[in-house]
């Protein structure tokens, strides 16, 4: 085990700027989820981190050295592929025990690392059988053993669940979560999915166009987004425009609104999650401290557990999120007010 | 449409005709006593005889053999060098390279054999059968290349990167992860090469030293002193070795689509 840490990363494919000047630090030991749009430069970063690539400039240290000038063979990480990449010419254990050959262990302590893998994994039972008689499920279980078995300092995966299916997703994202837990491995885990990101890591950080634009735990990043694209990235936001009038905003939607912090130029773009909102029907409103927005409802999504509001506020339309107390429900059309907490209401910039 | 169909049907039969009833003919014609191709055929097994017995005919075929195995043992080797070499790397002139290996399936024969046999005498190596192994080599490395990158298209070489992350080496990865995988279109190539080789009469001809041929060499030799069936005799087992190699090539390499 050891810690990562990446220095003032950058990396050009001819004119695309896939990495740039990205520095952070992975601790021992913690689960990391890489966040980030398709194209933001996740795989490049983590293929950096592996050896795959060389970074036009900065450097990469592992357990406290420098690693730029060390082959990937010699770094001593595992990685899990998101297609698993098991070899196809070799069963179950062949694979798991393909790192273990490589260092020169063979006979009966391969046998016995490769049964402690699997077990870890629960697929104790499955070594002969070969990749293309697994289910994706079990072939990403082999692929993990497989890169676990050698006990490298750090665990990479390049959206390791993308190829599964909704319901084995949600139950692998719980094993995966268990095993490196038990394992306590360093663990850099590549995803676009925020829900995966949020539900895994301890701590996630955030790429965008090759930079690294935010970094923390996730209910920090949640809480504190620092950034509209941030905001909007991880989790839902309603993004609502307005101008700076002192200490609050005017809306374009209209009615005037504190934030958080103050604005501190003159357009703006207040961001409100739906969860934070409160509704309320015209003739029933019985608040009046904190932000107020008047609107009608458009139309209302129940789920049993929770209502969604989709609610028409001038040319906008803001989502509410509501926890089914009452079990009323009200029906579109109606004339509603919208409150929110001025600590809820985050204040950007209008790029 | 049916008219279309019978069409074609009969297109091919006649493509079949015209392309095995030389060959028919030729191995009935290996079984009859005569040796004036009368007929009808009296069985005879006499030319067969006449073979075990015709110690130049014996020569020629392990002379064929012999350089048939070495340059396929040779471009098999350098050839899957080759495709992996264009597979794992990108490089100035890779295209230009990719090109320059087909001469040899483009450029006619004898031309070939002519511009090899002036060159060997050019740089000393002369003729004889280290004079044919190159040139043989020379013939079946483009074969080898094209069939080995075919099986690589579909090669995922995440499988290469696995390998290494897990601590393999160069040649570890190579041995133990590609090698294996390409074995199929490794020894579909070598076939390939061997049937390549074996089959090569022009530049085997311009390649040949007194007291060092080929069998086809041979066998074109015999011809021009005068026919005689046990020269059918000889066409037909090296039709039927040919015919083993090809389906053994059917059994490791596609021919276009599946099957
Ligand atoms: N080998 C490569 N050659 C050229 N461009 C590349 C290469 N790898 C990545 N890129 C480019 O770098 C950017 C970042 O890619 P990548 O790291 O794969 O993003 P992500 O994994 O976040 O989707 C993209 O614009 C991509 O097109
Ligand atoms: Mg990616």
């Amino acid at each position: 085990m050891a810690n990562v840490s990446v220095l003032n990363l950058s990396k050009n494919f001819g004119t695309t700027t896939a990495l740039d000047r990205v520095s952070f630090q992975f601790e021992d030991g913690k689960f990391f989820a890489l966040l980030g749009p398709s194209g933001s430069g996740k795989t490049t970063l983590l293929r950096m981190i592996a050896g795959f690539e060389s970074p036009d400039q900065g450097s990469i240290h592992i357990g406290g050295k420098v690693v730029d000038h060390i082959p990937v063979e010699k770094r001593d990480i595992g990685m899990v592929f998101q297609n698993y990449a098991l070899f196809p010419n070799m069963n179950v254990q062949a694979n798991v025990g393909f790192g273990l050959r490589v260092r020169g262990i063979s006979g009966s302590e391969m046998k016995r690392l490769v049964a402690e893998a699997l077990e870890l994994v629960r697929l104790s039972g499955f070594d002969n059988r070969q990749p293309d008689q697994l289910s994706g499920g079990q072939r990403q279980r082999v692929a993990l053993a497989r890169a676990i078995v050698t006990k490298p300092r750090v665990l990479l995966l390049d959206e390791p669940l993308s190829a599964l299916d909704r319901t084995l997703r949600l139950e692998m994202e719980i094993e995966l979560k268990r095993i490196q837990r038990d394992v306590g491995i360093t663990t850099i885990f590549v995803t676009h999915d925020q829900e995966e990101a949020l539900t895994m890591s301890d701590q996630i950080g955030i790429l965008n166009e090759g930079q690294l634009v935010q970094h923390g735990s996730p209910v920090d990043i949640y809480e504190n987004p620092q950034s509209v694209f941030v905001a909007r990235f991880l989790g839902e936001a309603n993004l609502l425009r307005g101008q700076a009038d002192g200490k609050n905003v005017k809306l374009e939607i209209g009615g005037t609104v504190k934030t958080l912090s103050k604005p501190a130029y003159p357009q703006v773009i207040c961001s409100i999650r739906p969860e934070k909102i409160s509704i309320q029907k015209e003739q029933e409103v019985h608040r009046s401290n904190g932000n107020r927005v008047a609107g009608r409802v458009n139309e209302h999504i129940f789920n049993g557990t929770s209502l969604t509001y989709l609610v028409q506020c001038g040319n906008l339309v803001v989502k509410v999120f509501v926890q089914n107390l009452s079990g009323e429900v009200i029906p579109p059309n109606s004339s509603v007010h919208l409150f929110f907490r001025p600590e809820d209401t985050l204040v950007f910039p209008d790029a | 449409m049916i008219f279309l169909k019978w069409i074609s049907r009969i297109y091919l039969i006649c493509i079949l005709l015209f392309l095995y009833v030389p060959i028919l003919v030729m191995i009935a014609l290996s079984f009859n006593e005569s040796q004036l191709y009368r007929i009808p055929i009296e069985w005879s097994t006499r030319w067969y005889e006449a073979l075990a017995s015709n110690s130049k005919l014996h020569s020629a075929t392990l002379n064929s053999l012999t350089v048939a195995l070495l340059s396929t043992c040779l471009s098999t080797l350098m050839g899957t060098a080759v495709a992996l070499a264009f597979f794992r790397h990108d490089f100035r002139a890779k295209r230009l390279l990719q090109v320059m290996i087909f001469p040899p399936i483009t450029i006619p024969w004898l031309i070939i054999g002519t511009a090899m046999l002036v060159f060997f005498f050019w740089v000393g190596i002369g003729r004889g059968l280290h004079a044919m192994i190159l040139g043989h080599v020379a013939l079946s490395l483009p074969y080898v290349v094209i069939v080995v990158s075919a099986r690589l298209k579909s090669f995922d070489s995440a499988l290469e990167d696995a390998a290494k992350s897990l601590g393999a080496s160069y040649w570890q990865t190579t041995f133990w992860v590609t090698v294996p995988w390409l074995m199929p279109g490794i020894i579909a190539a070598a076939l390939f090469a061997f049937a390549v080789s074996l089959d090569q009469f022009v530049i085997s001809y311009f390649l040949a030293a007194p007291g060092f041929t080929t069998l086809p060499v041979e066998i074109y030799t015999a011809i021009r002193k005068g026919f005689t069936p046990e020269i059918n005799a000889i066409s037909t087992l090296v039709i039927f070795l040919s015919m083993l190699l090809l389906l053994g090539v059917s059994r490791f390499y596609r021919f276009g689509g599946r099957n």
